[in-house]
């Protein structure tokens, strides 16, 4: 920047007017005017001036007028605080001396290439004299511009054809043209030229000289002129001074210098103070600290927040907020829905259905008495068309989506959740049956009943050999199991008719479960009868004879009874039928022993397990429908003063002193020593029919009329653990196996379910209850199919009877 | 011949009966040839002159051609065995089934069919009850049935008359058993007693008279067994009970004041004062949980089988009374039989799924023995009431079943051989079976007893 500044001192005459010109304009006249006052102004001017490209020169024009200005500075700042320096008095009278040029020509560029060529000119006297070299740089600041004094600017000169000027110069005078030899553009340019060409061939100087038509003057270039413009032919640095590859001037090194620039200064103390703004800090960390705000590991990075959001506030809140896919479908507005999907077309809307779309006149004529929505295709009539071409304009679109906009507008949406699941997945793993053998399965041997009466009831000795069955036709017959031979039978209904001819049905038996004890219950009609079964070896018979001796002797004695049993039941002795001779030689007793009459029907008769006590049901007693009778003592019992409802089954309780009563629609259990009910099951059906308590004692199944196999655990409820819906009519009977895990029902429609019924000693597993054979085991005679099933001890085979009569033993296979 | 393209498979037959012996050569047989082919290329070796040359080759219905075959023509139909097993199927098939190469010669033996049982037409009557049990007795060449009325009848095995008859239960009778060295008979029944018969086999009046009568029974008696040397009688009860009585001793014992009574009776024809002994068991035991449904001894009476309805099978040494074997099936075991011509320890056993097992009973014959080592088809259709195997054939073997069948059997086939329709009308059950002398015996529920020839 410095060579520069040296050219300008050259310049200093100049520049004043220059700066006039370019500063008279009109619209900055009112500015100028006040510019004496106010500073400001000038920064207006600087700001209006279009100085583009010719920044150096104007700046160069301009830093002298400064080195006069008030600023001192001004030489040292940059070109915006050059303009300051407008505001000078001399200024301010040239503008007023200096007659406004045509606006047309007002271009402050121009002023400035007119100043640049008067530089410019110079340079050129000062290198012919041979002056300072580096003066010849000037051009490189001007080279753009070789304009003359020509004021015109840059219009197209064949503005000034019709002229015999050319332009105005610098002091308004018309610069005429052919002032220079060679006018340029005349009448006779053709020999111009060719002279000027035959010039220049004999004029080496003429061969650089251009004409300036601009400036009407001839230039001829210099030697300098001429190389730069080879150069930048040759696409080489313009400047032959250039230098590619100037020598490296290391201003700054590496190396300290001893007394450069700050070396002497010392450390500054700050360097050796602490910090007052951490101390701050560190304050403030304490108090925090203090107060419990923050903690150690807080500080030491460990935890990242100190109070991280809390999970749960004190503050009530929604607990299950958010969890509910319909809370979260919900928060912003009602899900969309889409619409249902319009129907796709079908074949029979093809333009080219088949045949067997395409309705006969006589299925149209149907058809069009039908109401459009029964129709098979609706408002469309399947027809064939030669070719699509051929097919018209849909007539019902206009219809159709009507209906169909309507549809969607009036019909609620709904969204249904499909579930993704598996519906096997849903079904419990039960192990196969054939897993779970044995059970029975197949008809083994069938006992044929003379004369086919309904079969009751079916029991079986505690050995295992013999089966005894309850028959309509008033007789328990006595059966062996494995070949199907009857026996024996005994017509005890004839003796609980009344002797009269009437024979009443044997509605149960039950045989003594103590094995040894061959005394069978049977109940006919009012009467409840203990037979002696005449079976048995000697020994049992000598354990049966004793107690059923005993038991005669105590009723004939008459000491057993107390006077509020008397008025419901009667103890008979049956003398005149012990002395028929039974299956066994040694037994003493075989047939009705001892008859036990109750007021009303009783339906039923059931051993306690220790095989003393039984229990008889005679439903429409009252109080006395459920009465306790003890066989060695020949006593009754009545336990209950009142009952509610119709007494339709009642067990003992295989170990505890407990009583299972059902009534229609519940199980009531009893503990017969506190004379308590312990507990009321609810099975949740219209009528129970009976009850099977499982060896384990704490479960009952339950048979309904109303076709349900009810399950109770009774450790786990009062109610239903299963409810087992498998037959289509009512249950008629249930039992469980008393060693095995199985279990089975019968019912009117004439099958027996079996099902693996397995309890766990673990108390915390549930039974497995598992059905595995149905049995087509009796066919159905006036809407009764299976009446009753027993299962033979220690075996696992079934013994079903059935109303048609027949009495049917099934085994495994 | 068959003259077809197909494979050829070599054979050689051997007879295993001395009178059948054809030349030892290696025969190329079509590969698809089954019973009746090899059967007829037997009877062109022996020379058999072919009178039905019409009959097809592809007959293979072993059951209809039997009789016509027997009659009209000279052929003998013969059964084959492969690896001591029956050829039920093509050759071609049994090598494919049992992997053996078609080049290989193939020795198959051969042994004339096994006749069907005819039945031996007779007039009697049907007895009044079920007949439980059957019995033959080769001493005194009768055959004893008990009856469900409780009586014992003597039949002769020729024309089926009754010789003589015994109400001797009050109850049914369950079971009957002759010696087969002396002309004791006895029998059990629900009322729990076991009585020792002594038949008397006069030309004129053949009589039974009760000798016996066996203490230790607990329940009903479910099965009776004598040993071959007579010296031994056990039986078993519905309880599991098993006594061993030895009514040779006892009856020696009685020798010395009653032969002399028994010569006086026959001669005085006074049978008034017989006698009945009471005789207690040598050994009694509670060898099994539920009935004892058979009970047999080994050929050398040194062990006792029994079969009971807990499903074991067991094996006990009588001097000792010591357990031998017990094998456990999973079905109740309704009745035991052994072949008495043999001294294989095999037993059959039928059970109440109708099922027939067969049991190898060699003690110290471990793991293998655990089990019965085969099944004959359910061929039945019913609980098996009955099994005896021919005293003459250790191999033969016939069952009768609640379905009314008596099904004759060959305990190498699979298959049974015959089947007669014994008892099944109106629901009948077969109840007992035993063989007689080229014959068989069968009882139902249907009171008849038929003998059915062999």
């Amino acid at each position: 920047m410095a060579k520069p500044r040296k050219k300008t001192v050259a310049l200093e005459e100049d520049s004043p007017e220059i700066v006039d010109s370019s500063s008279g304009s009109d619209s900055e006249s009112p500015y100028d005017s006040d510019a004496d006052d106010d500073d400001d102004a000038g920064s207006y001017h600087s700001d209006n001036e279009p100085f583009d490209s010719e920044q150096e020169g104007s700046d160069a024009g301009f830093e002298d007028q400064g080195s006069d200005s008030d600023d001192p500075n001004s030489d040292q700042e940059d070109s915006d605080s050059d303009s300051d320096s407008d505001s000078e008095p001399e200024l301010k009278i040239e503008k007023t001396l200096t007659p406004p040029p045509p606006p047309s020509f007002k271009n402050s560029g121009d002023v400035r290439s007119a100043v640049h060529q008067r530089e410019l000119e110079k340079v050129f006297d000062s290198a012919a004299v041979g002056h300072n070299q580096s003066l010849l740089h000037v051009d490189d600041l001007s080279s753009d511009d070789e304009e003359g004094n020509n004021t015109i600017g840059r219009v197209p000169l064949h503005w000034y054809d019709e002229f015999d000027h050319i332009g105005y110069d610098t002091s308004g005078e018309k610069m005429m043209k052919g002032t220079v030899s060679g006018d340029g553009e005349g009448e006779g340019g053709v020999f111009d030229e060719l002279n000027d060409s035959l010039a220049r061939l004999n004029d080496p100087s003429k061969r650089f000289t251009i004409y300036d038509s601009l400036n009407a003057k001839e230039v001829t270039l210099t030697p300098r002129e001429i190389e730069v413009i080879r150069r930048i032919q040759a696409g080489a640095y313009a400047h032959p001074e250039h230098e590619g590859n100037p020598d490296y001037v290391d201003y700054y090194s590496s190396q300290k210098e001893i007394s450069g620039i700050n070396s002497d200064r010392p450390e500054p103390k700050r360097n050796f103070q602490s910090s007052k703004y951490e101390a701050l800090m560190v304050r403030r960390l304490l108090k925090r600290l203090k107060d419990g705000k923050i903690d150690m590991d807080y500080l030491t990075g460990k935890k990242k927040e100190m109070n991280p959001k809390k999970e749960q506030s004190d503050d009530p809140f929604l607990m299950w907020k958010g969890d509910e896919e319909d809370e979260l479908l919900y928060r912003k507005g009602p899900t969309h829905i889409a619409a249902a999907k319009a129907k796709p077309p079908s074949t029979a809307e093809s333009y080219n259905p088949p045949e067997e779309y395409i309705p006969t006149p006589e299925e149209l004529e149907a058809w069009e008495k039908l109401d459009v929505e029964d129709r098979p295709y609706g408002l469309v009539v399947p027809k064939k068309y030669k070719n699509l071409r051929s097919v018209g304009a849909y007539q019902h679109s206009l219809r159709e989506r009507f209906e169909r906009c309507l549809d969607l507008y009036l019909a609620p949406r709904e969204m249904k959740r499909r579930l993704n699941i598996d519906p096997e997945s849903l079904v419990p793993q039960l192990p196969k049956p054939s897993d779970l053998k044995p059970y029975p399965s197949i008809k083994c041997v069938e006992f044929v009943t003379p004369g086919k009466p309904k079969i009751r009831d079916v029991t079986v000795s505690g050995d295992g050999q013999y089966m005894c069955s309850a028959a309509e036709d008033g007789f328990v017959r006595l059966w062996e199991i494995h070949t199907g031979r009857l026996m024996k039978s005994w017509n005890v209904g004839e003796l609980a008719g009344g002797g009269d001819g009437e024979t009443a049905t044997v509605s149960s038996v039950e045989w003594n479960p103590v094995a040894g004890r061959n005394v069978i219950l049977a109940c006919s009609g009012s009467s409840v009868f203990l037979i002696g079964s005449g079976t048995g070896g000697e020994e049992d018979c000598e354990t049966t004879s004793a107690v059923v001796d005993t038991a005669v002797g105590k009723v004939k004695g008459g000491v057993g009874l107390s006077e509020k049993a008397k008025k419901v039941v009667k103890w008979t002795v049956l003398d005149g039928q012990k002395e028929e001779r039974g299956v066994s030689k040694f037994s003493t007793a075989a047939g009705p022993i001892v008859r036990i009459e109750m007021k009303t029907k009783t339906t039923l008769a059931s051993w306690h397990s220790k095989g003393d006590y039984f229990v008889t049901v005679s439903p429409s007693a009252g109080a006395a429908a459920v009465l306790i009778h003890q066989l060695t003592k020949g006593t009754t019992q009545q336990p209950f003063g009142k009952t509610k409802g119709a007494i339709g089954d009642a067990k003992f309780h295989p170990t505890k002193p407990f009583l299972f009563v059902a009534t229609q629609q519940y199980v009531k259990v009893y503990h017969l020593l506190k004379q308590t009910m312990v507990k009321k099951l609810l099975p949740n059906c219209k009528h129970l029919t009976s009850i099977s308590i499982h060896s384990s004692g704490d479960h009952v199944i339950c048979g309904t009329l109303d076709r349900k196999l009810i399950w109770f655990d009774l450790d786990l409820s009062a109610k239903p653990y299963k409810t087992l819906r498998y037959h289509t009519k009512a249950i008629r009977a249930a039992s469980f196996h008393k060693s095995h895990p199985l279990m089975a029902s019968c019912s009117d429609d004439g099958d027996v379910h079996v099902f693996h019924a397995r309890v766990y000693d673990d108390l915390m597993r549930n039974p497995l209850i598992v059905p595995v054979k149905i049995l087509k085991a009796h066919d159905v005679v006036g809407r009764l199919g299976g009446l009753g099933l027993v299962w033979c001890k220690r075996l696992p085979w079934l013994i079903t009877c059935g109303a048609d009569g027949r009495i049917c033993l099934w085994q495994d296979l | 011949m068959d003259s077809d393209e197909s494979s050829k498979v070599r054979v050689k037959l051997v007879s295993l009966l001395p009178e059948y012996n054809i030349p030892s050569d290696d025969i190329a047989v079509p590969s698809s040839i089954r019973r009746p082919g090899l059967s007829k290329v037997v009877n062109y070796l022996l020379g058999n002159a072919d009178d039905s040359g019409s009959d097809s080759d592809s007959n293979d219905d072993d059951d209809d051609d039997d009789g016509r075959n027997n009659n009209k023509s000279s052929l003998i139909e013969f059964d084959f065995l492969v690896d001591n097993k029956f050829l039920r199927q093509s050759v071609e098939g049994y090598l494919r089934s049992n992997n053996i190469s078609s080049e290989d010669v193939l020795r198959i033996d051969f042994l004339p069919k096994a006749k069907k049982p005819e039945e031996d037409k007779n007039e009697n009557e049907a007895l009044p009850d079920w007949v439980s049990s059957l019995s033959y007795s080769n001493i005194s060449s009768t055959v004893a049935s008990g009856c469900y009325d409780g009586t014992i009848r003597i039949y002769d095995p020729v024309n089926m008359s009754t010789l003589t008859a015994l109400p001797c239960h009050s109850s049914s009778i369950r079971c009957v058993a002759s010696s087969s060295s002396s002309p004791l008979l006895a029998s059990g029944g629900h009322d729990q007693q076991l009585l020792v018969h002594s038949y008397f086999a006069n030309q004129k009046s053949p009589s039974l008279s009760t000798t016996l009568s066996l203490q230790g029974m607990t329940n009903s008696v479910e099965s009776i067994a004598f040993a071959d040397d007579s010296s031994l009688l056990a039986a078993g009860d519905f309880s599991g009970m098993l006594c061993i009585y030895d009514v040779n001793a006892e009856t020696s014992d009685q020798t010395s004041e009653t032969t002399t009574s028994s010569k006086k009776r026959k001669t005085d024809k006074k049978n008034s004062s017989v006698s009945t002994k009471d005789l207690s068991p040598l050994h009694s035991n509670k060898l099994h949980v539920s009935a004892v449904s058979g009970i047999v001894f080994s050929a050398d009476s040194k062990t006792l089988y029994s079969s009971s309805h807990d499903f074991s099978v067991r094996a006990t040494d009588i001097a000792t009374q010591n357990p031998l074997l017990t094998l456990n099936g999973n079905k109740v075991a309704t009745c035991l039989a052994k072949p008495t011509a043999s001294s294989k320890e095999v037993l059959a056993t039928g059970h109440a799924d109708s099922r027939i097992k067969l049991w190898d009973m060699r003690v110290g014959v471990d793991a293998a023995a655990a089990t019965y080592n085969s099944t004959l088809r359910p061929s039945h259709k019913g609980y098996i009431s009955g099994l005896a195997f021919d005293p003459t054939d250790p191999f033969k073997l016939s069952s009768s079943s609640y379905d009314g069948l008596v099904k004759t059997w060959d305990i190498r086939c699979e298959l049974p051989m015959h089947t007669i329709k014994a008892h099944n009308k109106d629901d009948g059950k077969a109840l007992a079976v035993c063989y007689g002398e080229n014959s068989i015996f069968s009882a139902g529920t249907d009171g008849n007893v038929k003998k059915w020839a062999i």
